[in-house]
């Protein structure tokens, strides 16, 4: 009775061993797989910022006014622009 | 079994010897010959002494597991698999108001050498100096020190040159993470961002202002590496922490507006400096802040310390004209005269104790509207004069001057407002027209605000605010709407400073003119300024402008500072999407329409 106990007994223990070998491959492969992602998406932040800073250089305000001026585009003056009356603001902003 | 000679010699077994036996053969393992006798003690011996050699290994295993001192053999044990990381983490971005970039860190990395390690070429020094973007001569004079184990050749490189160097495979010369921050508008907004230094820590500007915000907190860890390289677990001693964002006030529209207006008056009018503030009148948020001469915060060899000071917020200049207002709002306060009332300022000159105080065109009767819209040095004395000094000196402290403004920025300037009860008589005078006194551009534009609000004041601020500040009254507000009717009057043809209208729009300001002082005497160069504001209806923004020693012979401020005004006021009401108060052509009637202080009280001739 007690032979098969211990027989049992040293099954699990060899069982749960193996156990505790495939759970920490396991573990470390996903933990490779984890630190791979984790760079890509540093990797990724970085081209964000730098694509925004590309962005930002491109749509400077010195930028855009050159390409308009080439395109002859101007400033709009009050001028010459049509001021259509608000709703309840009308009297004011556009006059009789 | 009949066996082979051969083979029964190969076994040992030698062929039985005659005698032995009588032709029967006996077993192997039966062999007399094979039986020694051993004595018992020799089996027992050695059974003991395997046992006492497993022990003895037992026991030191034991031992150097447990027992005595185990941290060499754990730092060995370690040095072949754990390795500490740092955990590079970046420094926060500053945004203007509407979410554009002003400053971001990008990746990039540090080159470094170890100069006894280096055993490259002339050759491949060279290119390895071409990359760097670095005179030969300076890289070998970095690498001659061979006592030295470590040597930064570059820091902030880009990371597409740090892979061509990397490619070069130099034994000796290696790389790390680092960032390299990047300034996208360049000098347009150098003095309020600033710049940060190798180390990433700010040095100018709001950078240095919030360091503590963008700051980030490089992360530490413990990992554990396999025989393939890999990392297969890790301990964090120090998670990385990014920077915070911080989003200013600025916009940068109106930021290239205010820029580019003051550069190019700079420039044609030959002068030594600009200067330009613009307010939201309702926030107290600083839209832009522009100075000239600036500087590119990329470029960081091209940082000379006098085109990086921010003007605007450090220098102090005697106002001038510009301070006038304030000391009319305090005789309207006391109630000592009205909008309305006259005063003979001819001929055009007044003495107070021993000093004359002159005009610079003799004027005749004017109502006290007309002294600030023509600027009248000697009306403004005789209003003054009839002040105690100390209410002068409230009005002034309670506007702001005298203290540096509360903005959170480095070097902020307190200007010079002496106590009231130092004064003397003709400093009373002088003081009350903007001479003895000194102010920032900053206070003035703050200033300003009492008249663009209804009599109070908020606190300027440099970062995007949620919710409208806690304001305080400085003036009532028929006060400040009868002041800003007479600046309206400034800024108009029988005012000094026509220059500052716009089209569309009323405006209101006042043009200051005044030598300046230095050493602690004045000289024949002068600070033109203007300070004004926009529509004069409900007054959104709030504008000063500054010129430092305009050279092209032209200095009053009406000709120098008041279109600078005007330029930048047309610009920022048509980005904020103001409704114009004032269309083309209507102008002149609707300036006759307006909610006057007190209607119907307007003088003959005005």
């Amino acid at each position: 009775m007690s032979r098969i106990v211990v027989l049992l007994l040293g099954i699990a223990i060899v069982l749960s061993a193996f156990g505790i070998v495939t759970a920490q491959y396991r573990t470390r492969s996903l933990f490779v797989e984890l630190d791979r992602a984790q760079q890509r998406a540093a990797a990724l932040d970085a081209e964000g910022s730098r694509l925004r800073v590309e962005q930002a250089r491109n749509a400077q305000p010195a930028a855009v006014e050159a390409s308009a001026r080439r395109l002859g585009l101007k400033p709009i003056d009050a001028k010459e622009t049509v001021f259509l009356p608000a709703a309840g603001a009308g009297e004011r902003s556009a006059g009789p | 079994m009949k066996q082979p000679a051969g083979l029964r010699s190969m076994l040992g077994v030698r062929a039985p010897r005659a005698g032995a036996g009588r032709g029967e053969r006996l077993a192997f393992h039966a062999n007399p010959l094979l039986a020694v006798k051993v004595p018992a003690w020799r089996s027992r011996l050695l059974l003991l002494l395997l046992f006492c050699s497993f022990a003895a290994l037992a026991g030191r295993a034991l031992w150097l597991q447990g027992g005595g001192n185990t941290s060499f053999l754990q730092r060995q044990g370690e040095a072949r698999f754990v390795r500490m990381l740092d955990v590079p983490a970046t420094r926060g971005s500053m945004t203007d108001r509407n979410g554009v970039v002003l400053a971001a860190s990008l990746p990039a990395k540090a080159i470094w050498a170890s100069p006894e390690d280096v055993d490259a070429s002339a050759a491949e020094l060279a290119r390895l100096a071409r990359l760097l973007e670095m005179p030969l001569a300076e890289l070998k004079r970095k690498l001659a020190d061979e006592d030295k184990h470590f040597v930064y050749l570059a820091r902030q490189v880009d990371p597409s040159v740090a892979d061509r160097i990397a490619d070069l495979k130099l034994n000796g010369i290696g790389q790390h993470r680092s960032f390299r921050r990047q300034y996208p508008e360049g000098a347009t907004v150098a003095h309020v961002v600033g710049f940060t230094g190798v180390d990433d820590k700010g040095q100018e500007g709001v950078e240095l202002a919030l360091d503590a915000e963008l700051a980030a907190t490089q992360g530490r860890r413990r990992a554990i590496r396999d025989n393939l390289h890999r990392y297969v677990e890790e301990d964090w001693l120090q998670m990385p922490v990014d920077g915070n964002d911080v989003a200013l006030s600025l916009d940068n529209r109106i930021q290239y507006l205010a820029f580019t207006a003051v550069r190019e008056a700079v420039q044609a009018n030959q002068a030594h400096a600009g200067a330009a503030i613009v307010l939201d009148a309702r926030s107290g948020e600083v839209l832009a802040l522009a100075n000239w001469p600036s500087f590119d915060p990329n470029e960081r060899n091209r940082r000379v310390s006098d085109a990086a000071r921010n003007r605007a917020l450090t220098d102090t200049f005697e106002p001038g004209s510009t301070l006038k207002p304030f000391s009319i709002a305090a005789a309207l306060e006391s109630g000592a005269v009205t909008p309305q009332q006259t005063f003979q300022t001819a001929p055009g000159s007044i003495r107070i104790a021993d000093r004359v105080i002159r005009d610079s065109h003799p004027h005749g009767l004017l109502t006290v509207e007309q002294i600030v819209a023509k600027s009248s040095n000697v009306g403004t004395v005789q209003i003054a004069m009839q002040l105690p000094a100390q209410r002068l000196w409230d009005v002034y402290t309670s506007a702001g001057f005298g203290q540096p403004v509360r903005i959170g920025f480095p070097g902020a300037a307190a200007g010079r407002l002496r106590p009231a009860r130092t004064w003397r008589e003709v400093e009373q005078a002088t003081i009350s027209y903007g001479y003895g006194i000194s102010v920032s551009l900053m206070q003035l534009a703050r200033a300003y605000l009492v008249f663009a609000r209804d009599g109070d004041i908020v606190p300027v601020s440099l970062t995007r605010q949620t919710a409208l500040p806690a304001s305080v009254p400085v003036l009532r507000p028929e006060t400040a709407h009868a002041i800003r009717h007479m600046l309206e009057m400034a800024a108009s043809e029988e005012g000094t400073a026509p220059q500052a209208r716009i089209s569309g729009y009323r405006v209101a300001g006042k043009t200051g003119t005044a030598r300046k002082v230095i050493d602690g005497r004045y000289v024949n160069e002068y600070v033109a300024s203007f300070a004004g504001f926009a529509p004069a209806s409900d007054p959104r923004i709030v504008v000063a402008v500054m010129v430092d020693d305009p050279g092209a012979g032209r200095y009053y401020a009406a000709d120098v500072a008041a279109p600078i005004f005007a330029r930048i006021a047309t610009g920022s009401l048509r980005t904020l999407q103001v409704a114009p108060d004032a269309l083309p052509g209507e102008r002149d009637q609707m300036l006759a329409q307006t909610e006057r202080p007190r209607a119907g009280t307007r003088g003959e001739g005005l």
